[in-house]
């Protein structure tokens, strides 16, 4: 009786330490939502600056920065998206 | 049936969804507080489950009392409408997200100052582009 007690509740124990390691992650969205209101606001701004379509003289240039200025206006409250905008410029404009 | 299965089942079917719910909330708590403690924000916000306003119901939403998303923000002296604007629109804007948390239940944000009680409910429905999948 008393090993079926043991062994019934390290069944529960493992089912609920499965169900709380879950191989995807539910909580990326979330944590960029708090990362977002915490950085986002810099980052934007900086970028903004970066990538203004009036920095540049050269049209090909301008054009690439029209492209992604539009894009971070587009995103200035997701913070992930603006990180991968920001490698973006620094190859394209640099 | 097994025995174990049977309780499997009953397992799932009272906490559908309370997990996730559980590790979302906790996730956002504490990255809401290592942010603060870090000086990247200026208002502590804390997030928990609260009643949601029957109005904004759709057809995934949990009982009324636990269809709320409410972000209570701490230190609310002199917390402007701006502000609360502001952090609302964090979350309004993901779209993802806010599809997320229709799937868990949720039907309504309520962002309020602590002490003030100052604050706005949005109905998520209208934000997650899905109202003519939605059958009210």
């Amino acid at each position: 009786m008393n090993t079926c007690c043991t062994n019934f509740i390290k069944r529960i124990t493992a089912y609920f330490e499965a169900k709380f390691t879950k191989d995807k992650d539910c909580t990326k969205d979330a944590v960029n939502v708090v990362e977002s209101f915490s950085k986002a606001k810099v980052l934007y701004k900086t970028l903004c600056k970066k990538c203004h379509p009036d920095r540049f003289v050269e049209e090909e240039k301008k054009l690439i920065a029209e492209n992604l200025f539009m894009r971070v206006q587009h995103n200035r409250y997701d913070y992930e998206a603006l990180k991968c905008i920001s490698d973006e410029v620094d190859q394209s404009l640099d | 049936m097994r025995l174990w299965e049977f309780i499997k089942n009953i397992i799932n079917t009272i906490m559908d969804g309370s997990l996730e719910r559980v590790r979302i909330i906790r996730a956002m708590n504490e990255n809401f507080q290592e942010s603060y403690y870090s000086g990247g924000i200026d208002r502590l916000c804390r997030v928990s489950i609260g009643a949601g306003d029957p109005e904004f119901a759709h057809e995934m939403s949990s009982m009324w009392v636990r269809s709320g998303f409410r972000i209570t923000i701490e230190n609310d002296l002199g917390l402007a409408d701006s502000e609360v604007f502001e952090i609302s629109d964090y979350i309004l804007q993901n779209k993802s997200f806010i599809r997320q948390l229709m799937a868990l239940g949720f039907d309504t944000l309520i962002v309020q100052g602590k002490v003030t009680r100052r604050g706005k409910l949005f109905c998520l429905k209208s934000y997650s582009n899905l109202n003519e999948y939605m059958l009210h």
